[in-house]
């Protein structure tokens, strides 16, 4: 192992013969480029490390924004597909994290443009809230989760967007702000602004029952 | 504060348990990994650098066009230019190993013959003929003379029809007698200029042998040596008194003079000097009868011997 002090964040960087099953971390850096990403299986070993430790967190971002599993599995599929087309041309990926991210949030846009039921989510949450139906319930979620759910479809995307990244994917604001494109200090007052959002519609509830 | 935040982060936090199920996400790896199989990767991208062989084929590539522009440039030079050797002994050979039979050479070497007539009839039109280019064209024209004249009396001369050798043989004569009537016109004086050049250099020799002579002999070689001389200079005396006009015979009777009695003094360098005159005027002579080509004849005959005939006797030499 070494470790490389030119990557912009310092990961171990692993022996072009390092097991997959010993990759604690998703290494990248500058000598794991050049040393394992010019082989076929180099690559292979890359994108199966970058599965193995995004891809919960990539479909778990797409669930609670898409409120549909299926299709969340579906866009996460096609993450990484796309990963694995830049890998293949040769580019390198400097942060992974940020990187699938966007690549997932780009989707997702795309998928609320082109899907008129996903679509009208914002719009039913502005009329006075979403409820998951019994075709949209999902059987593998827990109580809280349905619960999280149904909460989070009550706000408008730029609210649940930021909520997902920052307290569910665990996103730095900086790197929020990468994904989105923004200033850190648009994504801070948003996620204040969501957070309070998001416990009106908490008491809300509990009023009503 | 702490009240109203805590509900809602314990509900933030329940979402991070959702995941794919373990089917779900080893279907989507194998998934995955078959798509990754079957999109195999663009050649990644190495560092570029370019190797020693580019550079030594662009190298190759330069010498190669800066040769093809050299060797076209030289195919319209004349001679005296600086590219005519380039012309005559590189292009032109070059060139003549595309002809592989016989016939083709002897084409060629025609074709040669005929481009040296054009090059002396434009350095003669443009008035800018001398005689060093003169000897140049005429040894080029020996030379393809002699290369067709091997062609014709080879053994494998079958090859070559016999209607293909008549021409050729024409042609040469023709092209010989062309050139032989256009050099005829040099005027006298660029003849007289080269050969005044040539007399030069030839004294300078000579003056050079003699000083090695005297330094690298004893009195009594010396003696030998100018004796023996004696005899061959008499003897060539009387072989080219015919040739010989009036004048010279008197100056090499008075260089004879001095020679003789300078030996007998015993005086070896006086008589060494007059030896080396008398050589000198005896080995010119002979230098320009020998060397001269028959077309300067008249000029150098005058030259040589200017108070001879000059035409008649420098025709009859061999």
């Amino acid at each position: 192992m070494c470790t490389c002090a030119e990557a912009s964040f310092l990961y171990p960087c692993l022996a072009i013969d390092t097991p997959i099953e010993k990759i604690s971390h998703f290494a990248y850096c500058e000598i794991f480029l050049h040393t394992v990403s010019y082989t076929m299986e180099g690559l292979s070993k890359i994108f199966s490390a970058l599965y193995e430790h995004q891809a919960d967190a990539i479909f778990r971002h797409l669930f609670l924004r898409l409120g549909d599993r299926e299709r969340a599995k579906e866009l996460t599929q096609e993450v990484f597909m796309r990963s694995w087309q830049y890998l293949a041309a040769g580019k390198q990926i400097e942060h992974e994290k940020a990187f699938l991210y966007k690549i997932a949030n780009n989707l997702f846009i795309n998928e609320i443009r082109t899907d008129k039921r996903t679509y009208s989510l914002d719009e039913l949450s502005e009329v006075g809230g979403y409820e998951i139906t019994d075709e949209q319930a999902d059987s593998s979620l827990t109580a809280h989760q349905r619960e999280l759910m149904t909460y989070l479809h009550t706000l408008k995307e730029s609210y649940r967007e930021v909520l997902v990244m920052r307290y569910i994917d665990g996103l730095q604001v900086k790197d929020i702000a990468e994904v989105l494109e923004e200033k850190d200090t648009n994504i801070t007052m948003r996620i204040q602004r969501a957070l309070e959002k998001l416990r009106h519609a908490y008491e809300l509830n509990n009023k009503k029952k | 504060m702490k009240s109203h935040t805590n509900p809602t982060e314990s509900l933030l936090k329940a979402g991070k348990d959702i995941s794919l199920t373990s089917e779900e996400h080893s279907n989507m790896k194998s998934e995955l990994l078959e798509y990754a199989h079957f999109h195999t990767p663009s050649p990644a991208p190495k560092p570029k650098r370019v190797p020693v062989w580019a550079y030594a084929g662009a190298f190759a590539s330069l010498v190669v066009l800066i040769g093809i522009g050299t060797g076209f440039a030289a195919t319209t030079s004349l001679p005296g230019e600086t590219l005519y050797g380039v012309k005559v002994e590189i292009v032109e050979p070059l060139v003549g190993l595309s002809y592989h039979s016989e016939t083709g050479q002897l084409t060629y070497q025609v074709a040669l013959m005929n481009r040296r007539l054009d090059e002396v009839q434009t350095l003669t039109r443009a008035q800018v003929l001398q005689v060093e280019q003169v000897v140049v064209l005429e040894e080029l024209v020996k030379e393809h003379t002699a290369t067709i004249e091997r062609i014709l009396e080879s053994d494998t001369n079958d090859s070559v029809p016999s209607d293909v050798s008549l021409t050729a043989i024409s042609d040469v004569i023709a092209i010989t007698q062309a050139h032989e009537r256009i050099i005829e016109q040099l005027p006298h004086k660029v003849v007289q200029e080269y050969f005044e050049v040539e007399l030069n250099t030839l004294l300078d020799r000579y003056a050079l042998e003699l000083v090695d002579f005297e330094q690298e002999t004893t009195p009594e070689e010396k003696r030998n040596f100018i004796t023996g001389l004696l005899g061959e200079i008499e003897a060539e005396l009387v072989a080219d008194f015919e040739h010989t006009s009036t004048s010279t015979r008197e100056t090499q009777q008075e260089y004879l003079s001095n020679l003789e009695a300078a030996l007998a003094e015993e005086d070896y360098s006086t008589a060494l000097f007059f030896a080396g005159e008398m050589l000198q005027d005896l080995d010119l002579q002979g230098y320009l009868l020998e060397a001269t080509p028959e077309y300067v004849t008249p000029s150098m005959n005058a030259l040589a011997t200017p108070e001879s005939e000059p035409v008649k006797e420098a025709g009859t030499r061999e």
